[in-house]
């Protein structure tokens, strides 16, 4: 009954004008973030969090970047299936069997097939965070420091495992994070730490300063290295509706997609990349027609265009109930409810269901909005791909910067924002992860204050996260995720030496 | 990519040595019983230091397909863009919003992007104004004035 009275307090927030209007906005900045190439999720929201300093309710600031979130789930489709161009990581795997169709003259159908999928996984995603949230809230109030540290030290370590690309550079990125948050006053004994004699590092970098440079700066610094300009195709799309067998094929793919990419979305790390592709590889193993795949498999489209969308609804219960972002874009979520004053976790659904229940009523919103957005006007995402970078680089930087100044007035951050850029360019020179950094450096000071709070309860035994049953589960569940990872790297491994010598 | 990875590390490894040796000894790690400031940055840089180390190790030998960290002089642009928000950003105060801004639009369009001087002109006093009016009327954000405002 609660989670009714809620639902319906959330639809009032979400309905006002005010907050439609920023719910449509989001979606549409999202869609065409989705579509562009080169600018993701985590970069625009970083972009755009000067902007909730000004916006005057948090529940608005929420729904806003949400919608960005969400929507470039959507449009990253487009641009896949169309012209083999996947404007975001989660929609890489679509572009397979997408644009093949597309090829074949079935690309509305592919495009109806991604926007249905999106729309009920989407749907069904708020629906579980509906009805898992506020349970999952309540039993996170039982969470004391010890509980808090294992939860965020696996948070952040299951990020870094799943994230796909090299455990030690993840772990260094881990690290940096959580080194960066450490500049500034000692929260305890008040003691300034690493600032190098800089009064300007005093209160610490700002998070914004250093999302937007890692993420925006830095991506724009990159992609003036790369020199390829994209060609706009254009293909006959075909009708924009599937049929019955398309959609037959396409049904149980969307479910299985939909459960699949929910429950990789509650991991942290997880996301809707992860979600895409295992949802990917299992609709394969699954098929009757596995040599399909790849060769335009409706399967290969709905499954992974309804996993990434179930994961992303998903990635806001570990955010609303428990304060943990799943990943880099949630983190920029999480930021923004700190700079509106609140503090995500348990308590938010009790002081501020307003925030809480508004943000999940504008999703169910949100998911119309996309549809009535993504399907008509397909012809006009295609074109926003001729917008060249040399337009779309210089106006980001401009907003970048000013964004970043707006913040405390100072133009000490222009420079902290171009060091970050650097740092940014370099890590995807070098190809590490850049996700875990932004985790790490908003959840460091409840992790240190966890750990460090944790060990006076138990006079300084580390015994304390291994004994109460919370903490202890967590840690097992992370034990067992650690394990079957180098198990599955073993096997690998044992496999390719095997067909080697073979 | 071995190569680069290996020197990545190698930075990594003395950053994260250096800061543990300063959170150890200027900031002090206190004990398990009382953590003392430096108890928190001596982990994360030890596990920096770790992590750069073991990265280090796993780069190690003969790169099987060597490639330049920079293709020819692809590293001109992002050099050149560095520099110009360098000089965008200490300039930014004494000489005010709108001529730092300008000028910045400029450089970086005719310089880095090579586009023709009509789209810079246009795109520049386009973005400037713009910028402004969503900063300083819509946001009530404050932007220095510089010289032109004294």
């Amino acid at each position: 009954m609660e989670i009714w009275e809620g639902l319906l307090n959330g639809f009032s927030v979400a309905l006002t004008g005010t907050n439609l209007l920023f719910a449509f906005l989001g979606a549409l900045l999202g869609t065409a973030v989705g579509v562009l190439p080169g600018l993701g999720p985590a970069a625009t929201i970083s972009l755009l969090l000067p902007v909730t300093y000004r916006i005057g309710s948090p529940a608005t600031a929420v729904i806003f970047l949400a919608g960005i979130y969400y929507g470039a789930m959507y449009g990253g489709s487009t641009t896949s299936i169309l012209l083999n161009l996947p404007g975001e990581a989660a929609s890489v795997v679509t572009a397979i069997d997408g644009y093949k169709m597309a090829q074949k003259g079935r690309g509305g159908s592919a495009l109806a097939i991604a926007a249905i999928g999106s729309f009920i996984a989407g749907t069904l995603g708020v629906i579980g965070l509906t009805m898992a949230g506020p349970p999952l809230a309540e039993f996170a109030l039982r969470f004391g420091p010890p509980e808090y540290f294992a939860l965020t030290l696996v948070g952040l370590l299951l990020a870094v495992f799943l994230s796909g690309s090299s455990l030690a550079k993840g772990l260094i990125t881990l690290c940096l994070g959580l080194l960066l948050a450490s500049i500034g006053l000692d929260p305890v004994t008040g003691k300034v730490r690493l600032t190098m004699g800089v009064t300007n590092l005093e209160s610490g970098f700002d998070f914004v300063t250093l999302a937007m440079g890692v993420f925006g700066l830095g991506e724009i610094f990159y992609n003036l290295e790369q020199t390829e300009a994209v060609q706009l195709v254009t293909k006959k799309i075909g009708r924009l509706w599937p049929s019955m067998k398309e959609w037959a094929e396409a049904r149980w793919a969307i479910l299985r997609g939909s459960i699949l990419g929910f429950g990789v979305g509650l991991l942290p790390g997880g996301g809707a990349v992860l979600a895409s592709l295992s949802s990917y590889a299992l609709e394969k193993r699954l098929s009757k027609h596995p040599e399909e795949f790849g060769q335009g498999a409706v399967a290969g489209v709905a499954g992974p265009e309804s996993a990434n969308n179930a994961a992303s609804s998903a990635s806001f219960i570990p955010l609303l109930t428990l304060g943990i972002p799943a990943n880099a874009s949630i983190a920029m979520i999480y930021a923004a409810l700190l700079i509106q004053g609140l503090q995500p976790g348990p308590f938010l659904m009790a002081e501020h269901p307003d925030v809480f229940w508004g943000v999940i009523a504008s999703m169910y919103i949100g998911n119309v909005i996309l549809v009535a957005l993504n399907l008509p006007l397909v012809g006009v995402w295609v074109q926003l791909l001729r917008v060249p970078f040399s337009i779309l680089g210089p106006i980001v930087v401009l907003f970048t910067t000013v964004g970043v100044y707006s913040i405390n007035n100072s133009a000490f951050d222009l420079l902290m924002l171009l060091l970050f850029g650097v740092l940014g360019y370099f890590l995807r020179k070098l190809k590490f992860e850049p996700g875990p950094l932004p985790m790490a450096f908003v959840l460091a000071p409840m992790l240190e204050n966890a750990l460090r709070q944790s060990l006076l309860m138990s006079k300084g035994s580390m015994t304390i996260f291994f004994t109460r049953p919370i903490s202890a589960t967590l840690m097992g569940i992370f034990a067992t995720i650690v394990i079957a990872q180098i198990v599955g790297g073993l096997r690998k491994r044992g496999a390719a030496r095997h067909a080697q010598a073979v | 990519m071995k190569k680069h990875e290996r020197m990545a590390a190698l930075v990594v490894l003395i950053v994260g040595c250096i800061v543990a040796y300063h959170s150890a000894t200027a900031l002090k790690i206190g004990s398990l019983q009382r953590p003392d400031s430096g108890f928190f940055p001596f982990i994360a840089s030890a596990g920096m230091a770790l992590s750069g180390g073991w990265l280090a190790l796993a780069s190690l030998g003969q790169d099987p397909n060597p490639s330049p960290f920079w293709e020819e002089r692809a590293w001109m642009r992002p050099a050149l863009a560095a520099l110009f928000l360098l000089l965008y950003a200490l300039g930014f105060e004494p000489v005010g919003y709108v001529i730092s801004t300008f000028l910045l639009m400029v450089l970086w369009q005719w310089v880095i992007e090579r586009v023709g001087w009509g789209r810079v002109l246009v795109m520049s006093l386009a973005s400037t104004t713009i910028m402004w009016f969503l900063f300083e009327k819509l946001l009530g954000v404050p932007l220095p004035g510089g010289f032109l405002a004294a």
